[in-house]
């Protein structure tokens, strides 16, 4: 069955596809989650804030980017960034960001909608007796938050939180489509250059299963770990 | 010593606290009863501030507690409270339920604050149980642990409970 294949490719090709490709792919998605986290954070307070302008404002970005495909997004900030950037800045002529920060900008802003919902939940997961126990304490809001929520909520949305940064390693590979090399790209790029198509693309498909499947078990046992305790 | 002088507190248009006066004097034991929903939660949660209430007013040592001036998180400090639902911090270990308030609002060193948790921890039999979180003990042992919390405060003019030894075995 796989006679007129070419494995080797795979074996050539892997210093290109690990150092370079999985580099990227594993830095984007770290640094998005990382920015995601923290952009959704202020976004979920926002909705929480008691603000109704603010708790608007921060619903109604969330709905945008959940409603929009993630690849039109990529597309549109990719060119929209450069533009943005020349307003900002007053420039002549719109600036160059090139294709890893536009991207960069692009997930941290699809995700911190998707994380500010994990976040929102995480926190309203709390029953309302444990404030009032801290406050009772003579804790005050910001200790209540620090040292009772926070800690709380996060342990609640931590397996959640991972997931969806599982999700985020899947999706770093739509940045192909503009023709950035990640391990995705990367393998496109071997595949047609020696036209071996089936052979990469699987290889990419066991890889982005194979990390994704430990990262998930991980999580699980994260789960039952943390299910222990409570 | 509490003061409460005709206190009255709304739900919405439910009044779940009608024109209550009453006061409590420094070792007094007052036991407040009635039937579900009556209220008397809400009461003692009226006295820690943590319910609003539309009029009237409470006092604790003189210091009225709906005055926009008054420090809640100090006057919280000499109010201990145990919850109807103990309310313990459940990702916290036992000694730290019992510690978190002493360092971070009495400004105990932690040192001391062990100290007196372990003190706490003997005085409701449970000084074995320092190291395990809330949710390894029995119903019985954390309401224990939830009276101990609300011991530190040796100068507190009042210690309310809610329910008191709902859960402790005769």
């Amino acid at each position: 069955m796989f006679a007129n294949f070419d494995f080797d490719v795979i074996r050539r090709s892997l210093a290109y596809l690990f150092l370079d490709g999985m580099t990227f792919t594993l830095m984007l998605t770290a640094l998005a989650g990382l920015g995601g986290l923290a952009f959704g954070t202020l976004i979920a307070m926002m909705r929480l804030s008691g603000f109704a302008l603010l708790a608007r404002i921060a619903g109604l970005y969330v709905d945008f980017m959940r409603s929009l495909p993630l690849v039109l997004v990529i597309f549109w900030f990719y060119f929209l960034v450069p533009y943005i950037g020349q307003w900002l800045t007053g420039a002549s002529r719109p600036i160059h960001v090139g294709a890893f920060a536009s991207s960069l900008i692009t997930f941290i802003m699809f995700e911190a909608a998707y994380f500010s919902e994990i976040m929102r939940a995480g926190i309203q997961s709390i029953s309302k007796g444990q404030p009032s126990a801290a406050q009772a304490l003579g804790l005050t809001y910001g200790q209540t938050m620090r040292y009772v929520v926070l800690p709380q909520a996060f342990r609640n949305m931590l397996p959640v939180l991972l997931t969806q940064t599982i999700v985020l390693f899947q999706d770093t590979s739509l940045v192909y489509v503009v023709s950035i090399p990640d391990f995705l790209g990367a393998a496109s790029i071997v595949a047609q250059r020696d036209g071996r198509l089936v052979e990469m693309y699987l290889f990419a498909a066991l890889v982005y299963f194979a990390i994704s499947c430990v990262a998930s078990f991980g999580v699980r046992q994260l789960q039952a770990k943390i299910a222990v305790v409570r | 010593m509490i003061e409460i002088s005709h206190v009255s507190k709304w739900y919405a248009t439910f009044q779940a606290l009608k024109d209550c006066t009453t006061s409590v004097s420094r070792g007094e034991v007052v036991v407040v009863c009635g039937p579900s929903g009556s209220g008397k939660s809400t009461l003692i949660k009226c006295v820690n501030a943590l319910e609003p209430f539309q009029s009237g007013e409470i006092l604790i040592d003189g210091i009225r507690i709906n005055d926009p001036k008054t420090d809640l998180p100090k006057l919280r400090a000499r109010v201990g409270m145990v919850f109807q639902h103990f309310e313990l911090f459940p990702h916290l270990k036992i000694m730290d339920n019992l510690c978190l308030a002493q360092e971070k609002v009495l400004g105990r060193a932690h040192a001391d604050a062990v100290e007196k948790a372990k003190r706490l921890l003997d005085r409701v039999g449970l000084k074995e149980h320092a190291g395990k979180y809330p949710a390894e003990l029995s119903g019985g042992q954390q309401q224990r642990v939830a009276i101990a919390r609300a011991l530190p405060w040796t100068r507190s003019p009042c210690c309310s409970t809610s329910r008191p030894r709902r859960s402790i075995p005769k």
